[in-house]
């Protein structure tokens, strides 16, 4: 049984659920019979990542814990290949793009039905809370996965979010887990799950947790020849998370799941930093309702059937005090609203082939003042093919994607349709060796923003869609040994990446820009990662992981142009992350580190715009205490020891060295 | 590098200094320091940045009499940057004046050494900040600030003295027979901007008249005697369009226009014509006589961008500021420059380059 623990501490890609992972330490009762099981189940998963054909990172919750990962910030600066822009601060706005193809091509999911946002198609990752999530996982092309929605696989990478999720009938319920975290910068956030089941076929939890924060953490600001100590103002955050999730098992065949979610969130908005002042009265007020019902059912061992449905509502309000508006506010509401349905199934006639169909329609719309009240229908579809041969897996995915758009009381109406194709197949050359190879190709289009088609003077209404085209070849090597060296895991893939008919804004006189198909990006890089798991005796070991990136992503719109071959903005040559655990009997350590080298804001890559590189260092300790029925996990967290002041989006400094200590109980 | 700007600065100084023909005292100036630089001898260009890129803008000198260009001067010298978006300013006496929009400062820097006399921080005066547009007149600094309000500095103590409202957005001011013209642009609420401007008396500061204008008035200005004003209008629907000023306040177009400077008796003129996206921009450049009101083609060895033209009445020469090219674009990050034209406004005869990017406010001492 030795060997399944190991790769579940010291490797990766577990999908424990966070009740259990005080379970998981090893200073914890690892002679449980319970949790043995649990062991030898995720051994089974990660074994199946090996032979992925195409890039796949994953971070669980025991992850976020032995890695020492603070935040979801933090989170995706230790994914090899992601490019985070943050804003700083709890409540600073957060997005990601991949391997150089910018944000708008990262779709994001939770509990696997995505998420949109139409109007600047981006996703804000800080509404995501570490507690209340099971694993992130993030794909680049296609998942190997080939029973999902046709939308799943309608973007260049996505992110998956994965809740903590429902307990297993066969867990003791209720339950109850109550957690509270403080720390610098007023940060207070409490945070409960309640979980109840028959035991037998119905089961439900509730989570809910509240953050609020000050964020007025202090920064270095160089001006000139001078340094000066700033504090972040108008910084604050309150926010909530509420959430119901149940499951009703209909038959031994068929499966029912809902879930419904609520965010809500009222930040002030510090904005650029502005030399010599610091007025600023930004005031950003998010409301975020989904409900979504899937049902599954699998009538024998050859079919699989499932449908899914959501409605997502989504409301923001900004308002800006500032004399230059009229009546002395800037006052902007924005509601966007999603109807979204899925059909899909699974059909495996051989032994080694599997053939899926997905069908996918959903309606957007959006109300804003800006923008004369678009709206979108989307209807994809698309078919799969897995074979497994031997030590060859091979993907074939097609996917039809017609879109239609419009605004209302508008005839100009436009439609898209498209034939996206992507190949991944992946190798295991020898027998003896846990090795395998993979390669890939996949070419998808980004469908324009409502912002980029409608906005008044900025948007054109004739954008075609970005077009992206993705290869990739990489390799992974696994062992394990009954030495001091427990495991070993190198993972490599290096890629080439073209985005075309890049929508960019170009100035047309002294005072309008719009937007216009201009622009090209090719991207050539490496990911790499290292996982290394060291026995050091008897309920102690050494865990170390290294992550680092390489990307030359350059803009090759126009040839002559300033911006010709210049890397693209904030997109760093070298980033990477490293953590070392210490797990021991008494207090579990971990040092970590992220970092990058230079970029620059702007697409010429103006000597002056150049963002200086950063390593950031964090410290965490953490241990688990149990008594009777009540388990208590411990967590304390050192960020940024060295106080570095450092910025990943010009202007928005992040936040200096900080404090938190986290205390969970579980009940049961 | 230190060694060469101060040797360059201090040669500057001294060709300035030794150049100087007016010496004439202002009223209410605190000194009036000898050998002040006159337009004949050099121009202030001050350049805007691009905050939203994090590129700085700063203050360039440029000296006539050796082709040569003191860049960022305000930087380093003080050693600190000059502030965000820096957006107006005026030489007057022996201080510069200098407003920034987006720090909404008025740094006053001594015009022989350009080092920083005073920093006001204009919300601690008024919350209707945001300097725009400055002139002086009579020992006092008028500026319009975009949060409504024309203000008054006094030279003498340094401090504004008084701030009137005139309406959302003000924008570009000019002095006409003793009376401030303010254009009240409202441009943060379009698509209604503004139709109004106004007038105000500079010894009150009481405003005196309003009167309608065309849609989205922005820039005032005088030229042979005469007062034209330009209004940015509304996109392609309605052009923007340079106007003559009657003395009823009645307003008569006189050319299609979208950057418009004083030429002695002549108004310069650049149009540039809304297009919508994917058609071929026009750039048009004319000529407008103020006695004869005759439109006349310029024909004018064009920069690549014109983003500001200045016409220096001491030196009798043009100055255009200009956007460099980046492929078929302007570039709105890279440090542009400054065509120099001979006195019939035709044929460069030298190029300035500048020490940082944006659009270029020109100015020289102001008697």
């Amino acid at each position: 049984m030795r060997k399944p623990i190991s790769i579940l501490i010291g490797i990766t890609s577990i999908t424990s659920s966070a009740h259990s992972v005080g379970d998981l330490y090893y200073n914890s009762s690892l002679k449980d019979t319970t949790v043995l099981e649990e062991l030898e189940v995720t051994a089974v998963k990660t074994g199946d990542r090996l032979t992925v054909t195409s890039p796949v990172q994953e971070l669980s919750a025991l992850n976020f814990l032995t890695r020492g990962v603070t935040d979801i910030s933090d989170a995706m600066r230790r994914l090899p290949g992601v490019t985070l822009r943050d804003y700083g601060g709890a409540g600073g706005m957060k997005t990601i793009s991949v391997r150089g193809l910018g944000s708008q091509h990262t779709g994001v999911s939770y509990d696997g039905i995505p998420m949109s946002d139409v109007q600047s198609g981006q996703i804000d990752l800080s509404q995501f809370s570490l507690d209340n999530l099971s694993s992130i996982t993030l794909n680049v092309g296609d998942a190997d996965e080939i029973f999902t929605p046709a939308r799943t696989n309608s973007m260049a990478s996505s992110l998956n979010v994965k809740s903590i999720g429902i307990d297993d009938f066969s867990k003791r319920t209720p339950s109850l887990t109550l957690k509270l975290k403080g720390g610098s910068f007023g940060l207070i956030n409490p945070s409960l799950k309640f979980s109840l089941n028959n035991r037998k076929n119905l089961g439900m939890n509730i989570v809910g947790d509240f953050n609020s924060a000050d964020n007025g953490y202090g920064y270095k600001l160089k001006n000139g020849n001078q340094v000066t100590r700033e504090h972040r103002k108008n910084s604050g955050i309150k926010s909530g998370n509420a959430g119901w999730n149940g499951i009703w098992k209909l038959s031994s065949l068929s499966t029912l799941n809902a879930n419904l979610h609520t965010n809500i969130s009222y930040q002030h908005l510090p904005g650029p930093v502005i030399y010599y002042n610091t007025d600023n009265n930004e005031v950003l007020h998010k409301t975020n309702l989904f409900g979504q019902l899937s049902y599954n059912f699998q009538p024998n061992k050859i079919w699989m059937l499932e449908a899914k449905a959501k409605y997502d509502f989504a409301r923001t309000h900004y308002t800006d005090v500032k004399s230059i508006y009229p009546g002395g506010v800037l006052d902007r509401k924005y509601l966007q609203q999603e109807e979204y349905f899925t059909a899909s199934a699974f059909y495996r006639p051989l032994s080694g082939l599997s053939l899926s169909y997905a069908t996918d329609y959903w309606h957007n719309s959006l109300s804003s003042p800006t923008i004369e009240s678009p709206y979108r229908n989307s209807w994809l579809n698309s078919i799969s093919a897995k074979w497994n041969y031997r030590k060859l897996t091979a993907i074939f995915r097609g996917l039809f994607s017609l879109i239609y758009d419009s605004q209302k009381n508008e005839t100009q109406k436009s439609h898209i349709f498209r034939f996206s194709p992507s190949i991944s197949i992946s190798f295991k050359p020898l027998d003896s060796e846990l090795w395998s190879l993979r390669g890939s190709f996949k070419r998808i289009m980004r469908m324009p923003t409502f912002n980029e088609l409608y906005y008044e003077h900025y948007g054109t209404i004739n954008l075609n869609p970005e077009n992206t085209t993705q290869f990739n070849i990489g390799t992974t090597w696994r062992k394990y040994t009954d030495g001091v060296l427990r495991s070993i895991e190198l993972k490599g893939d290096g890629y080439y990446n073209i985005v075309s008919n890049k929508i960019v804004a170009v100035p047309y006189n002294l005072f309008l820009w719009t937007m216009t198909n201009l622009g090209k990006v090719e991207a050539l890089g490496a990911d790499c990662s290292m996982n290394i798991d060291f026995a050091l005796g008897s309920q102690w070991s050494l865990i170390y992981n290294l992550g680092y990136s390489y990307q030359r992503a350059a803009t090759k719109s126009e040839k002559g142009a300033v911006e010709w071959n210049k890397q693209i903005p904030y997109t760093p040559l070298n980033s990477g992350s490293t953590s070392l655990t210490l797990m021991n009997p008494w207090v579990n350590l971990v040092l970590h580190s992220v970092g990058c080298s230079s970029r620059y804001s702007t697409t010429a890559n103006v000597p002056s715009t150049r963002i200086g590189g950063y390593a950031e260092f964090g410290l965490s300790l953490f241990r688990e205490f149990t008594l009777r029925n009540i388990r208590l996990e411990a967590r304390g967290d050192i960020a940024n020891i060295f106080d570095k002041t450092y910025e990943i989006v010009a202007r928005y400094p992040m936040p200096g060295r900080s404090f938190s200590i986290s205390l969970a109980f579980h009940l049961n | 590098m230190k060694k060469t700007l101060l040797f360059s600065s201090a040669l500057l100084c001294l060709a300035f200094t030794a150049c100087d023909k007016d010496n004439s005292s202002i009223e209410n100036e605190e000194q009036v320091i000898p050998g002040a630089p006159t337009a004949s001898q050099g121009v202030y260009v001050l350049t805007e940045g691009n905050f939203y890129t994090g590129v700085e803008g700063g203050l360039d000198v440029i000296n006539f009499s050796t082709n040569t260009v003191n860049q960022s001067v305000f930087k380093t010298t003080n050693g600190r940057t000059l502030g965000d978006t820096p957006q107006c300013g005026v030489a007057y006496g022996s201080k510069i004046y200098l407003g920034t929009s987006v720090s909404n400062t008025i740094e006053i820097i001594d015009r022989l050494t350009w080092k920083s006399i005073k920093q006001i921080k204009v919300s601690e005066v008024t919350e209707g900040g945001q300097p725009y547009s400055m002139i002086a007149h009579n020992g006092k600094v008028y500026m319009s600030l975009y949060g409504g309000n024309l203000a008054r500095l006094d030279t003498l103590t340094l401090s504004i003295d008084k701030v009137t409202p005139v309406g959302n957005n003000p924008d570009q001011i000019a002095l006409y027979k003793n009376k401030i013209y303010v254009p009240i642009s409202d441009g943060m609420n379009y698509p209604d901007v503004g139709k109004t401007a106004v007038v105000v008396d500079p010894q009150t500061m009481e405003v005196e008249h309003t009167f309608n204008t065309e849609l989205n008035p922005s820039q005032f200005l005088v030229a042979g005697g005469h007062l034209f004003l330009l209004c940015k209008g509304l996109y392609g629907s309605i052009p923007s369009a340079l106007y003559e000023v009657n003395d009823n306040y009645t307003l008569t177009e006189t050319a299609k226009a979208t950057l418009v400077a004083e030429y002695g008796d002549k108004v310069a003129i650049v149009n540039q014509p809304f297009v919508e996206a994917g058609e071929e921009p026009i750039t048009e450049y004319k000529l407008y006589n103020v006695n004869s009101k005759q439109l006349t083609d310029w024909n004018i060895e064009r920069p690549d961008y014109a983003n500001s033209i200045y016409y220096d009445k001491e030196a009798d020469c043009l100055l255009i500021a200009s956007y460099i090219m980046s492929g078929q674009y302007p570039s709105y990050v890279l440090p542009g420059y400054i065509n120099r034209y001979d006195k019939n406004g035709e044929h460069v005869v030298a190029k300035y380059e500048l020490g940082s990017a944006g659009r270029a406010s020109i100015f020289s001492l102001q008697k």
